[in-house]
């Protein structure tokens, strides 16, 4: 609750400083006031969703209804999750862009979408009261293992692995149409604005490739010993 | 595959998260199994039987179908 309030705090703040300088500051500087401000909007939803999950995870409730009261917690504690990682993906956008348009003449910004990165990686790591809701019999591996991420994995069981893998799946078929339609969309921008994007569509096909292959494999059959 | 989980929690008093306890799996895959969205394991399957106290084949009915 204290964290959600200082954030609340912090986004007040963050709109009077962007409205007192709207017209000072540049076209680039106040789009980038506004991603952070949407940056410190997505944390204080993930917190508030971390909060409810939290409240409600000390309800009691009769047994005909706990089996909905719980799904509704572990939605709470998955909309967290996907809030902060909007807030991780806006924020690492907002620094690359900030630091090549704005690293000298406004670097405050900057330096504001860097510190709202690390603080939507820190919240990403799950906590044990949120973990202990989606799933009570979770138990992190030891964080000195070296197959930590085996580990942690095979504390899935086979449904949530199943549905993991569904999830995956469909993912793999976005992330390769998306990276075909994207380099399609920025060799046109390419041709039509003369700034050439050639770099970035080589990135893109390494990539594609990278993604493919390993894929294809990991589906290869080993050899026979 | 039509399995009788629902009914057979609803005759034992238990919930998702209960029958997810006692057959250590998780709630999640409780319900998939009851929504028929997926077929478990052996092992999770026989987790359950377990937990009910009867054979597997009265919890996961398969049909004649599915078997030949």
């Amino acid at each position: 609750m204290k964290l959600l309030i200082l954030y609340i705090a912090i986004f007040l703040y963050g709109i009077y400083e962007l409205l007192s300088g709207l017209k000072m500051q540049s076209f680039e500087g106040n789009i980038l006031i506004v991603s952070n401000l949407a940056v410190i909007f997505c944390l204080i939803l993930a917190r508030l969703n971390i909060w409810k999950a939290e409240q409600g995870s000390l309800m009691e409730v009769s047994m005909e209804e706990e089996d909905s009261h719980q799904v509704s917690l572990e939605r709470k504690a998955y909309t967290a999750a996907t809030y902060i990682q909007i807030a991780m993906s806006i924020s690492f956008t907002a620094l690359l862009i900030g630091f090549l348009l704005l690293r000298d003449s406004q670097p405050v910004i900057v330096f504001a979408s860097a510190i709202l990165m690390v603080v939507s990686i820190a919240s990403f790591i799950p906590s044990e009261k949120i973990v202990k809701i989606t799933n009570p019999n979770f138990k992190f591996p030891d964080p000195q293992s070296k197959n930590y991420h085996e580990e942690y994995f095979e504390q899935f069981d086979d449904g949530e692995k199943y549905v993991m893998l569904k999830g995956l799946f469909h993912l793999y078929q976005l992330v390769i149409w998306g990276l075909v339609f994207l380099a399609f969309g920025l060799m046109f921008y390419s041709v039509f604005t003369g700034n050439s994007q050639l770099v970035s569509i080589i990135g893109i096909g390494a990539l594609l490739m990278l993604i493919q292959v390993s894929y294809t494999i990991s589906l290869k059959p080993g050899k026979l010993k | 595959m039509k399995t009788r989980l629902k009914e057979l929690r609803a005759r034992d008093g238990l919930t998702q998260t209960e029958l997810a306890k006692r057959a250590r799996i998780s709630r999640q895959t409780v319900s998939l199994i009851e929504r028929n969205e997926y077929m478990p394991s052996l092992l999770i399957a026989v987790r359950i039987a377990k937990v009910f106290n009867e054979p597997i084949e009265n919890v996961f009915i398969f049909s004649e179908e599915e078997l030949s």
